[in-house]
């Protein structure tokens, strides 16, 4: 399995798709694999967050959940990397969320990202785009704004939305 | 009600080496798989000096700074109260491993909201590279259940 099939709907979706989203424009991003234990596990390793409530099954019954739930930032991380995995992390400017509800174990969650805004200049394409993060169930685990760029579209293919100074 | 003198507090500051190790198991758990994050050949080959730090890793450099407090300690509530309610990133620069940056994470607002039944408590974290240009800058916001 290659990298980026996590990322591969819809295809044709590549750097140059980004610099010609308008506003409006809307697009889906499939995680290709669920939320795993294991996954939350090397997480609590990796990122130095050791809160029993996503490792430990017993502290969470213990506190009124059904089981452990993931990071926020885990989920987070998992988010960024559909986006980054498909346009490489040279596209990322911003990106703030709202954390909605807690992701369980064996969620698979989808991306759905809605173009806000464009702006144009000589250095680079600006894209705003709304964004959700919501499990097959279709809950919402995150909303928010996310802010990518990419270098400007080519005068020569596109001349008609060319900015003039 | 969280003291509002408690804005301005300092989290954790420090200076944190990024370490190869630490960031293929960081990978490996939110399953990046360019070869970038994990292979340091493979990040040569792509033009960097070394291991690529992915954005999201950054939210977790301040846990390795000797001093740092969590959250609710420095609020003085019990941790079950706290919530993670809003998180932002704006990244400038890539950084790689090798690295030593350093991290300021302070107190900047405390809200109530609802009547008091809960309250916001904004955090603003800046990482910056040895020469000064920063690396990114975060904002998290927690959500304090009246208690």
């Amino acid at each position: 399995m290659s990298w980026w099939s996590s990322v591969a709907e819809p295809d044709g979706l590549d750097i140059a798709a980004l610099s010609r989203l308008v506003p409006g424009d809307s697009f889906v991003l499939r995680d290709d694999e669920p939320v795993t234990r294991l996954a939350l596990a090397l997480y609590a390793g990796g990122s130095g967050d050791h809160h029993p409530m996503h490792v430990d099954s017993d502290f969470a019954r213990a506190h009124g959940m059904d089981d452990v739930i993931a990071h926020g930032m885990y989920t987070y991380a998992r988010m960024l990397r559909m986006v980054t995995g498909r346009w490489s992390q040279r596209a990322l400017k911003r990106c703030r969320v709202r954390f909605t509800s807690p992701v369980r174990v064996g969620a698979r969650l989808t991306l759905h990202a809605t173009t806000q805004s464009v702006v144009t200049t000589p250095a680079e394409h600006e894209v705003t785009l709304s964004v959700t993060l919501s499990d097959a169930n279709g809950a919402t685990k995150l909303s928010g704004e996310m802010v990518l760029a990419c270098p400007p579209p080519q005068f020569e293919t596109n001349p008609s939305q060319r900015k003039h100074p | 009600m969280i003291s509002p003198e408690l804005i301005g507090t300092c989290v954790a500051a420090g200076t944190v080496l990024i370490e190869r190790s630490r960031l293929r198991l960081f990978a490996a758990a939110v399953g990046l798989r360019e070869p970038v994050y994990l292979d340091a050949e493979a990040a040569r080959a792509a033009g960097y000096p070394d291991l690529l730090v992915p954005p999201t890793f950054c939210f977790t450099l301040e846990t390795d700074l000797p001093g740092r407090r969590p959250i609710p300690q420095v609020l003085g509530v019990a941790p079950e109260r706290v919530l993670h309610g809003e998180q932002e990133i704006e990244w400038v620069n890539d950084a790689f491993a090798g690295q030593a940056v350093t991290v300021d994470s302070r107190i900047t607002g405390i809200e109530s909201r609802k009547g008091g039944a809960i309250e916001l408590v904004e955090r603003r974290t800046d990482v910056i590279h040895a020469d000064g240009r920063p690396v990114a800058h975060l904002r998290n916001v927690v959500v304090v259940k009246r208690g």
